[in-house]
């Protein structure tokens, strides 16, 4: 347990972390700016909230995640994922083709995907659901 | 000049408010580790804090700033944190365009991206050293 200086910035949350040089109070008066506190780092969100990182808010003090962002980011990350593998197919030889779901599985495989982020309810689905393969 | 004693031989080195100012010499280091997303400072020399500003975006802030803003910077990243995939740094990087923030004599950015360059992430460790 340790004590890191947060502030909100370009709507994210920033979460500065003293090495010990300076006191924290120095350290929030130089590398901070206005309204920055310092909090017990343990306040912060933990678990699978915590791979969210840029979905957190900070309000009165307190840091939370904002669900839909975390599931735009999730999207956002398979969608990704999944443009990666299909630019990467047009590079394969055809004995790796050949050993790959047909575009038609694949593309199924994708809606499920899609379809599994935009039921979920926590940050722990998110987690769960894998990136396209 | 401010000094500081290392170990019992007697020998003196410069402390870093007198180490900043000095030509030739390096004028801070770090090597900070991410686990999920908490940053841990491994061990550094005239750097006062690490700021996460978002996945895979830094803010690296010196103890004593340094006399000019046109210091080397090595950075060297490694997988990132929690998976296998390369990390690639990017000096005075942000995560939003114009990408580059200036660096000044107090900070510096940078930007940490995946070897596809679709996404910001966040290295296992990060290792920096600040010439002049």
């Amino acid at each position: 347990m340790s004590q890191v200086i947060i502030y909100e910035q370009n709507g994210q949350v920033a979460v500065c972390v003293p090495t010990g040089e300076l006191p924290i109070n120095e350290v929030l008066a130089k590398d901070c700016p206005a309204g920055a506190i310092i909090v017990d780092d343990s306040t912060l969100p933990q678990g699978a909230d915590a791979q969210f990182f840029d979905a957190w808010e900070l309000a009165d003090g307190k840091v939370t995640v904002n669900f839909e962002k975390a599931k735009a980011i999730k999207l956002a990350q398979y969608n990704a994922n999944a443009i990666q593998i299909a630019q990467a197919r047009q590079l394969n030889t055809l004995a790796e083709i050949a050993n790959i779901p047909d575009d038609a599985t694949w593309s199924a495989s994708l809606i499920t995907g899609r379809n599994a982020i935009a039921a979920t309810t926590t940050t722990a689905q998110l987690v769960e659901i894998a990136n396209p393969t | 000049m401010a000094t500081t004693s290392i170990g019992s031989s007697g020998v003196t080195f410069p402390d870093s408010s007198t180490q900043a100012s000095s030509s030739g010499v390096a004028k801070a280091w770090a090597r900070f580790s991410v686990s999920g997303t908490t940053v841990s400072i491994n061990k550094q020399y005239n750097i006062s804090s690490v700021t996460r500003n978002a996945a895979g975006y830094y803010t690296i802030s010196f103890t004593n700033s340094l006399p000019d803003a046109n210091y080397g910077c090595t950075v060297t990243t490694g997988i990132q944190a929690g998976a296998s995939t390369t990390s690639y740094p990017q000096l005075f990087g942000t995560n939003a365009s114009p990408y580059y923030l200036a660096p000044t004599t107090s900070s510096f950015t940078l930007a940490i991206i995946n070897a596809s360059d679709t996404a910001f992430i966040d290295s296992t460790y990060t290792s920096i050293v600040i010439n002049d």
